[in-house]
């Protein structure tokens, strides 16, 4: 941006023009008009005077040219002195000869502005010479009157000056210059000055800066230099700057570079970012070309999936992707990539039947390169020895996994018996026609795709799925082995379709399908465990998963109800257990022994129970849960109900109180404690009870005889009504444990070594048992195991005794206890003592001895004891730690 | 079966965090000073709980403890209740709350004291903290009759010489605990004289039937002699109501001097005078002993020979307050050092002795 430095006045620009080392104009034109006599005053007078020259009177006579109208235009235009004027090109304009000034053309332009006395045209240039002296003469000959009047005339022409600068005097036509002038005209004109000020401006335009367009009227004769480099100035139409331009007005226009009157020209700035871009739509981006298996298979099935596909015609969907490709336009390559990709990954939905035979007709092989080259290139009987079935275990390590895919992908009988395995982890398959694969008919292309519905007049099936088998019948060539599967029929998938292998994958099949093969094992025992998934089930997983899982329970249920025989080529031994039985024969309990692990676990873990790590437990808690379905299926025999689950724990609890171990009259320790269920082989007690005299025989005579009558009397009655509680398998338990109490903390009865038990036994004198009884009406509690084994029903209850009855029994124990603490080993003392007090000895003697010696025979329960003992502040606890130790420390 | 004597000190305390007070911890222990400092991971063997977040919680203090359980398994089971009241069965219908603040931690602690289960125990509840003991007042239920509750906040603070590192020092509080037997002192030693000089001619003051030492319960009140038998001295404890449905007595009057005594304290002085080792009595004695010296002691000796004589330990397990009037300061001198005493202190310490027998005499 050009800064225009203000005009000045006169005398500062004198006091420059006087450090000035050229020699200024008018010794130049003084020597010049002293050279040439006939110089024209009139040039010289119209020669307006030099700016470098200081005014003088005599000059200004002789120079200022007689233009009243121009001077009083200029004078009227004059801004006052000390108003900021635009500076004229005049003033811009360097100093040149006096004889180019004098030109009264160029005069008369420089002191209108349109051109500086500086830049004067050749044709212009008069003779200064002529215009003095006719100055001179014209004076001269005046009378003082003109005198007077030339004189004020020359003294306004010589105050008019003041404003302007002598720069702006009007130069008369210049004429003739003399050749020296012209000379020098044409010579170089003397170098610029550096320093210089600029022309004052004659040309007044009011800017106004918040309309933002000169309102002033450019006329041609104002669009001069001066203005041309005022436009130069940057001008924005931003606030900001309008801001700024504002509020540096009033200061001062000089801090932007404009004055007020400036006109600024508005610049036809391109704002690029205006514009609208016009740009191409915004490709989309390249999808990512999958680069896993999975994504590649599925790259097909993906939302995006291009539109141009049989399939997707099949499916009818709403979605329209056709558009949305054709919105962006693509490169040729990346499109054709696409497609490619696309065909490549492509994958025909096949249904699960049609899959598998497909798979079937494949020939899998597995090993390095070099082995398969050496494979393929031995003679044809190792050749078809690798892709037919193994019919010996032992075939090569190389072939073991292939073996166990052609076996499993073989197995008739459907998906469910794919996996079907033996005892010994072996597949089973389908002996069909023999060889499983038969190279001759393969013919991978003969396999169609799966082609519209229109062209097949095929029944829809529930899921839209049309099965290979079916369009193979129609059109194309059946393979030598058909496998047809009836899965209404087909004991096949019985227990074996418990299967976890292909149960999610497989997905019902349509019963048209009947089976015709017969199940052979083939036992390949080492199976490859890197087998790599089969894409194609893998692709119905997701359709089928939900019908597997129905089929499955459903199998499972049917399997164990609905049993059809199954003609074995040649039944394996292991198997055997799995032939099914028909409908109308008692359902016979599976040989779970015979399952595997993980089936059990699966089994176990459809019931609802956790995991169980010991097989032992796993079967018979699966014999049990069949046998609680089937409760009308016999017991096997080998089985017992009350195995226990862990039988490698020692037995817990109060021995049971058996014939034998009254006969005996000693507490047999080794059978189990209160879970002990071997009931079995007791005989039930219910009806014995009412013959069997219960409780201690009376020892007093005929005085307690009523008394235990009565007793004996109350209970037996009672226990008809524990009999009658209709719980089924649990109220026959509850018989047997209401003979055995049972407390929830209850330990075993291991043979005491305690000193005073031990003397107590000794003084049994009517060879009980030790076991306590529960009283009337009670139930024994058991603990109930967490694995989710059949629960022990016995339950302690205090329903059948009263406060008062507590009460009276409590004291009565009391009793006891205080009457037979004599010695100082008696419990009697022990409370006393604080002593903490072992319920199972407390309760044994009371049992035994001290009721009795308070005239109760009725047999208290360790709760009863327990209650007696919170109750009158004695400190009692159980023989054995609830870790199941022996209690050491008491 | 071999039985454990009755455990000098065994309590049940309440732990609350001075950082946070929500926070509060239930345990047992005979040495509650050394558990303390085993919470607030000063000594190893601290808890988990009290532990955790990584000792933030620390320091705890000690609010309230139950002591007086005559057994250890006892101890346990009411540390059991208590941390669980809603599942325990010796509150009976009245299931405790499950609450974790210090109100409810109290209100359980009420109810399980109130229960014949506890109740019937000699034990006693002894408050440090006044905010536990505000608590605590608000419960208006009443306590059995054998329960007995002490305000015992922190009253001073002394410290004589170099003490052993959890002894009790000062007055009040968990400090200032006394955890021996020397409560008994006096009344084992009145027992035992009584019974040695009676002899085998000792006889039941109730059933004036013979009375074999290990059974016999002396009352522990100053002059009187009554010697009972356990079960005897029970049922009279018990009376005619109850003996039917009662086995333990809680507290009664001596038939002879009519004074109210526990009967856990009789017990307890039995439980050492027959069931306590004479070695592990001597040794115990001579611990206690050796704590009420260090107590007041200035300085020790580092050559101290620790094996001590009979007659200084038996010297030195007499009270200071049966010490005669113008040897209290002889005696204190005595106590304060640990080593063997002066000729001069010993004249009076034995002096002191004598005295007592012949009061006792």
């Amino acid at each position: 941006m050009a800064t225009l430095i203000p005009s000045s006045p006169l005398h500062s620009q004198l006091s420059i023009l006087s450090s000035s080392q050229l020699p200024s104009p008018r010794t130049l034109i003084r020597e010049i008009s002293t050279a040439q006599a006939g110089a024209k005053a009139k040039q010289a007078a119209a020669l307006k005077p030099d700016i470098w020259e200081i005014p003088d009177s005599q000059d200004e006579e002789e120079r200022l040219p007689p233009a009243p109208k121009a001077k009083k235009a200029a004078t009227k235009k004059r801004a006052a002195p000390g108003t900021t004027t635009k500076i004229t090109a005049a003033r811009k304009t360097k100093p040149k000869a006096d004889v180019a000034l004098k030109a009264k053309s160029t005069n008369r332009d420089v002191r209108l502005g349109l051109k500086s006395k500086y830049f004067v045209d050749s044709g212009d240039i008069q003779e200064p010479e002529k215009a003095k002296p006719v100055r001179k003469t014209a004076t001269r000959k005046k009378t003082a009157a003109s005198a007077t009047a030339t004189a004020a005339k020359s003294t306004k022409k010589k105050a008019s000056p003041k404003g302007k600068s002598k720069a702006f005097a009007e130069t008369e036509t210049s004429k003739a210059v003399s050749p020296t002038v012209e000379d020098l005209l044409r010579s170089s004109p003397p170098p610029g000055r550096r320093q210089w000020t600029p022309v004052e401006d004659t040309i007044t335009t009011a800017f106004d800066l918040q309309s933002g367009e000169a309102s002033a009227e450019l006329t041609p004769e104002t669009d001069n230099f001066s203005n041309k480099i005022g436009a130069l100035a940057y001008r924005s139409e931003s606030s900001q700057d309008r801001e700024l331009l504002t509020s540096a007005q009033p200061e001062s226009g000089f801090g932007l570079g404009f004055t007020r009157k400036r006109r600024i020209e508005m610049l036809d700035l391109t704002n690029h970012k205006t514009q609208p871009k016009e740009f191409a739509p915004k490709a989309k981006k390249p999808k990512k070309r999958p680069a896993t298996l999975t994504e590649r298979s599925s790259a097909f099935y993906r939302k995006d999936a291009p539109p141009s596909s049989a399939i997707t015609s099949f499916f009818s969907s709403t979605k329209k992707t056709t558009s949305d490709s054709s919105k962006y336009p693509t490169l040729d390559s990346a499109t054709t990539k696409r497609k490619r990709n696309d065909e490549a990954v492509r994958v025909e939905l096949l249904s699960p039947t049609s899959a598998k035979k497909r798979l079937d007709s494949q020939g899998f092989f597995f090993g390095t390169l070099s082995q398969l080259e050496k494979d393929l290139h031995d003679s044809e009987d190792e050749y078809s020895g690798l892709i037919s079935p193994v019919k010996s275990v032992d075939t090569g390590p190389n072939t073991a996994g292939f073996n166990s895919i052609t076996s499993r992908a073989t197995v008739t009988g459907g998906l469910w018996d794919a996996a079907n395995r033996d005892l010994d982890g072996g597949l089973l398959r389908g002996t069909g026609n023999g060889d499983v694969l038969d190279t001759e008919s393969y013919q991978p292309a003969t396999i169609p795709k799966l082609v519209l519905p229109s062209s097949l007049d095929l029944p829809k099936s529930e899921d839209d799925f049309y099965d290979i088998g079916s369009v193979l019948s129609t059109k194309l060539p059946s393979p030598k082995r058909t496998v047809i599967i009836d899965l209404t029929s087909s004991p096949a998938v019985h227990v074996r379709a418990s299967q976890p292998l292909d149960r999610t994958q497989s997905p019902p099949l349509p019963s048209s399908f009947r089976r015709a093969n017969s199940i052979q094992r083939i036992a390949p025992r080492s199976i490859s465990p890197s087998l790599p998934p089969r894409p194609s089930i893998s692709a119905d997983s997701s359709l089928a998963a939900a019908t597997a899982r129905s089929l499955t329970t459903s199998s499972a249920t049917a399997a164990a109800k609905k049993r059809q025989t199954v003609s074995l080529a040649s039944p394996p031994p292991a198997p055997a257990s799995r032939t099914t039985q028909t409908t109308s024969d008692i359902p016979k309990m599976p040989d779970f022994g015979g399952y595997l692990k993980s089936e059990l676990q699966s089994e176990l873990k459809k019931y609802g129970f956790k995991k169980i790590t010991s097989r032992a437990a796993m079967i018979t808690t699966m014999e049990k849960c069949w046998l609680a379905q089937n409760p009308s299926a016999q017991k096997p025999q080998g089985s017992s109900e009350d195995s226990e689950p862990e039988p490698a724990k020692r037995p817990r609890g109060r021995p049971r109180k058996t014939a034998s171990m009254e006969s005996d009259g000693t507490a047999e320790q080794t059978t189990t404690g209160p879970r002990a269920r071997s009931t079995s082989k007791e005989p039930k007690k219910t009806t014995s009870k009412a013959v069997e005299p219960r409780g201690r025989p009376a020892s007093k005579g005929s005085d307690d005889a009523p008394h235990a009558t009565e007793a004996r009397a109350r209970s037996a009655s009672k226990d008809r009504d524990v009999v009658a509680n209709p719980r089924g398998r649990a109220a026959s338990k509850a018989l047997d444990d209401t003979l055995q109490p049972v407390h929830a903390k209850s330990r075993s009865r291991s043979a005491s070594k305690d000193p005073d038990v031990a003397s107590r036994e000794k003084t049994k004198s009517r060879g009980r048992a030790a076991s306590p009884k529960v009283r009337k009406g009670k139930k024994s509690r058991s603990r109930s195991s967490s694995r989710g084994r059949k629960k022990q029903v016995t339950r302690v209850k205090k329903t059948g005794r009263d406060e008062s009855e507590t009460t009276e029994l409590y004291a009565k124990i009391s009793e006891a206890v205080r009457v037979n603490g004599k010695s100082k080993d008696s419990f009697h003392h022990c409370i006393l003592m604080y002593d903490p007090v072992i319920l199972e000895d407390l309760t044994i003697w009371l049992n035994t001895k001290g009721l009795g010696t308070v005239g109760i025979d009725e047999e208290v329960s360790l709760d009863d004891v327990r209650g007696w003992c919170d109750a009158n502040g004695v400190c009692a606890l159980a023989r054995q730690t609830q870790r199941g130790l022996e209690r050491k420390r008491y | 079966m071999e039985h454990r004597p009755i455990p000098s000190f065994y309590c049940c305390y309440l732990l609350r965090s001075t950082v946070r007070s929500k926070s509060l911890y239930i345990g047992s222990t005979p040495d509650p000073r050394r558990r303390l400092a085993q919470h607030n991971g000063h000594e190893k063997g601290g808890a988990f709980q009290t532990a955790r977040l990584k000792g933030e919680l620390r320091p705890w203090e000690m609010l309230c403890i139950v002591h007086g359980f005559p057994s250890s398994i006892a101890a346990l089971q009411f540390e059991w209740a208590w941390q669980r009241p809603y599942l325990t069965k010796k509150v009976g219908d009245n299931k405790g709350s499950k609450g974790f603040t210090l109100s409810t931690r109290l209100s359980n602690l009420h109810l399980l004291l109130s229960t014949n289960a506890f109740g019937s125990w000699p034990l006693t509840l002894r408050f440090f903290n006044e905010q536990a003991r505000a608590h605590w007042e608000h419960m208006k239920k009443p306590l059995p009759k054998g329960i007995r509750v002490v305000f015992d906040p922190r009253r001073e603070e002394e410290v004589r010489g170099r003490v052993s590192k959890f002894a009790a020092t000062g007055v009040g509080g968990v400090q200032g605990l006394d955890i021996t037997f020397q409560p008994l002192e006096l009344h084992h030693k009145k027992a035992a004289a009584i019974l040695e000089a009676a002899g085998k001619e000792a006889t039941c003051g109730i059933c004036h039937g013979s009375l074999d030492h290990n059974e016999a319960l002396v009352c522990e009140h100053t002059f009187c002699e009554h010697t009972a038998h356990l079960r005897c001295l029970s049922a009279n404890f018990l009376g005619d109501e109850d003996e039917a449905r009662l086995v333990l007595p809680v507290k009664g009057k001596c038939p002879e001097c009519r004074k109210e005594s526990y009967w856990g304290d009789l017990v307890r002085e039995l439980s050492l005078r027959t069931r306590t080792k004479p070695q592990e009595a001597a040794k115990k004695a001579a611990a206690a002993a050796k704590r009420k010296a260090a107590k007041g002691a200035l300085a020790v000796d580092e050559d101290e020979d620790e094996s001590e004589d009979e007659a200084e330990v038996e010297v030195s397990c007499i009270d200071v307050a049966d010490i005669p009037e113008g040897k209290e300061a002889e005696a204190a001198e005595a106590s304060m050092m640990l080593d063997g005493f002066s000729d001069g202190e010993l004249e009076a310490m034995t002096y002191a002795a004598d005295a007592f027998e012949t009061f006792l005499g």
